[in-house]
């Protein structure tokens, strides 16, 4: 009885802050070095970023929950909490307050794993405070499957907003979509990605320009490939057997025109004449 | 000895949290799966007396149990206490029955009631979310009643993965390949319920159609507004050389680098002969049976809408019959509809698979041409 008193009362003296974080959509900026459940005790004195919650809020903007630790030395520890915008980077907020703070900390752990975060922290009358937080939002993109929908390919089925309390109309914001014929996965023509796909940002979805590689170079917006003066519309690679040529004037059947219309290499893109 | 006897299991119940927030997620959390399953599969909800909200959504046996999944006005409907009377979803924690509930807080839409929304429609793309369609409701507990969580419902039930493989197109020797593309196809054509959601979103509610009886029905626009629908939520409308993937059933599932590529007249059998159709054919007398119009819905049949029956190899409906679809044709430009349908008797020569003809893209009542959209995402 006296032993969850105990339990009750340093749950009070910490009082959870994890709770928001069920709807994390993922763990960012992870410390380098330190390992899950290894209790940090280096280097002594600094303050070291441990590792950065990205969440939506209830208006479906994404923020982010820096989480920084005062390694124990000649003071106790302290861990300490901001809330930021999403592009931001916590290192810029290392030495500054928290927005929530916890001192007198006498050791800390953590972990990390695909479906759980979890934090253990030892306060200055040697109480353990374990915070467990289920990742529920946190998606690993699947391998597409027979009979799976776009839904479950691109993300989890039901997204985990932030809660609230009390009276809160959601007023939800728009995200800022990217405008249309605006380059979305730049790919170079020896097939390297040059940066990732940003085409979900599209509003009104993307097309391809087919170069032979196994995946062309997007923009938003639409194209009606394949006619008169157009770009051709990709045919695929694969169908065509063991062929890997796929350079436009050497072979060409990587991309289709419509019937009467034949394909027509500029550089390596393919044209409809 | 004792050392080794069966020793009882022992179950480590977790603690109840103390904080009121940890004990609201943790609740929520554990309602997830009765959530998702009144989403997903809200037909499963519906006992033998139907609907009772007909100023929201209604029960009819012409339109197949697929309509009422992922569909947001059978989640009005069920929240209004129009499914059963006590709506709450119950789960058992910590020694206490938690009662779940979603919140109407969304503004009411004027189009179809007065009456607050239990969920809002979102279109993305919003920052750090993949979505371009999702359906916002916002979840309580009575137990807890001063803690609300907002969660989007997605679309898990519209469309369905086009394998990657090597496909053929028409009755043509034409072949392609979607090697390193994820394609995804609606499983039905395009419903006016689907539609009114458009109109709305875009600042045209008065074009909605209001009566509940066509909701179901494909939704007959020209071929402009075909296009701005699909590509309002980054789609496409289908294109003919998927339609034909997605109908022809391969005749080697396991081999997708098949070096011969089989071109059915039908999704059920390769030969039409062996098919109703084929027998239609040679026989005037044919009389049509439940189970042929339930795989091709064509002249003489009763009609039904969002019925499964008719199921391609990769999981889309209405391959034959039904209505005529448009179809986007980037390799014949001018064979861009199905031309199969319930317009015409079982004996005609339409009801074949590649068999196309011309749309001027315009509507006419005498020619009623359903769409479907179909999307591709990169990642």
């Amino acid at each position: 009885m006296i032993f969850y008193l105990f339990l009750i009362l340093a749950n009070l003296v910490y009082a959870d802050p994890t709770w928001k974080w069920s709807n994390a959509i993922k763990i960012v900026e992870k410390h380098e070095f330190y390992k899950d459940n290894e209790i940090i005790s280096k280097p002594k004195n600094s303050w070291q970023t441990l590792f950065a919650v990205l969440y939506h809020d209830s208006n479906l903007k994404t923020l982010k929950d820096c989480v920084y630790y005062l390694v124990p030395g000649e003071e106790s520890g302290k861990l300490k909490i901001k809330t930021m915008i999403a592009e931001a980077k916590c290192e810029t907020h290392l030495y500054r307050p928290g927005d929530q703070e916890w001192g007198g900390v006498k050791a800390l752990q953590y972990s990390i794993n695909e479906n759980l975060l979890s934090i253990s922290l030892t306060n200055a009358k040697y109480q353990i405070e374990k915070w467990d937080v289920p990742l529920f939002n946190v998606f690993e993109h699947p391998a597409p499957k027979s009979l799976m929908s776009s839904a479950e390919y691109r993300s989890p089925k039901m997204i985990y907003l932030t809660p609230y309390k009390g009276e809160f109309k959601v007023r939800p914001q728009k995200g800022v979509a990217l405008a249309n014929k605006q380059l979305c996965h730049d790919i170079a023509e020896d097939c390297q990605e040059k940066s990732p796909s940003v085409c979900a940002q599209c509003s009104e979805g993307w097309y391809e320009t087919p170069n032979g590689c196994a995946q062309g170079p997007k923009y938003c917006g639409s194209l009606e490939c394949g006619k008169k003066n157009q770009i051709a519309c990709r045919r695929g690679m694969k169908y065509q057997g063991n062929i890997t040529e796929n350079i436009c004037v050497n072979n060409s059947r990587f991309a289709y025109c419509a019937k009467g219309l034949i394909v027509q290499c500029q550089g390596n893109l393919p044209y409809c004449l | 000895m004792l050392f080794f006897r069966p020793r009882p299991e022992t179950h480590r119940q977790s603690q109840r949290p103390i904080s009121s927030e940890k004990l609201f997620a943790q609740v929520i959390l554990a309602a997830q799966p009765q959530i998702q399953k009144l989403w997903e599969e809200g037909d499963r909800f519906i006992g033998n007396e139907g609907l009772k909200c007909d100023s929201e959504i209604l029960f009819d046996q012409k339109v197949g149990r697929s309509y009422y999944q992922c569909q947001p006005h059978f989640w009005q409907c069920y929240w209004s206490g129009g499914v059963k009377k006590d709506t709450a979803f119950k789960i058992e924690m910590f020694g206490q029955t938690f009662h779940i509930r979603a919140k109407a807080s969304f503004q009411s839409q004027p189009a179809y009631s007065s009456e607050p929304r239990f969920y809002e429609i979102l279109r993305g793309p919003y920052q750090g979310l993949n979505f371009h369609y999702g359906t916002l409701v916002e979840l309580t507990l009575d137990e807890v009643p001063d803690m609300t969580w907002p969660v989007v419902l997605t679309d898990t039930c519209r469309d369905v993965y086009l394998p990657e493989r090597i496909y053929g197109y028409g009755r043509q020797d034409f072949i392609w390949d979607n090697f390193d593309r994820k394609i995804f196809i609606d499983k039905f054509y395009v419903s006016n319920q689907q539609t009114n959601e458009w109109r709305i979103l875009t600042g045209s509610a008065g074009k909605i159609i209001t009566d509940r009886s066509k909701w179901a029905q494909p939704s007959l626009l020209n071929a402009q507004d075909q296009i701005k629908y699909c590509s309002f939520w980054g789609k496409r409308v289908l294109e003919a050389n998927l339609f034909d993937a997605a109908t022809m059933t391969p005749s080697d599932l396991k081999n997708p680098l098949a070096d011969r590529v089989q071109r059915p007249q039908t999704p059920w059998q390769r030969d039409i002969g062996k098919s109703f159709l084929g027998m239609a054919r040679i026989n005037s007398d044919y009389q049509l049976t439940p189970l042929d119009c339930q795989l091709a819905q064509v002249k003489g049949c009763q009609e039904k809408y969002f019925s499964t029956d008719s199921v391609t190899w990769m999981g889309i409906n209405y391959a034959l019959g039904f209505y005529p679809e448009a179809l986007v044709n980037f390799i014949e430009p001018n064979k861009n509809i199905k031309l199969s349908s319930k317009f015409h008797p079982p004996e005609a020569s339409v009801h074949e698979l590649g068999i196309r003809g011309k749309w001027d893209g315009k509507v006419d009542p005498n020619l009623p041409v359903a769409f479907r959209c179909y999307e591709e995402v990169s990642l």
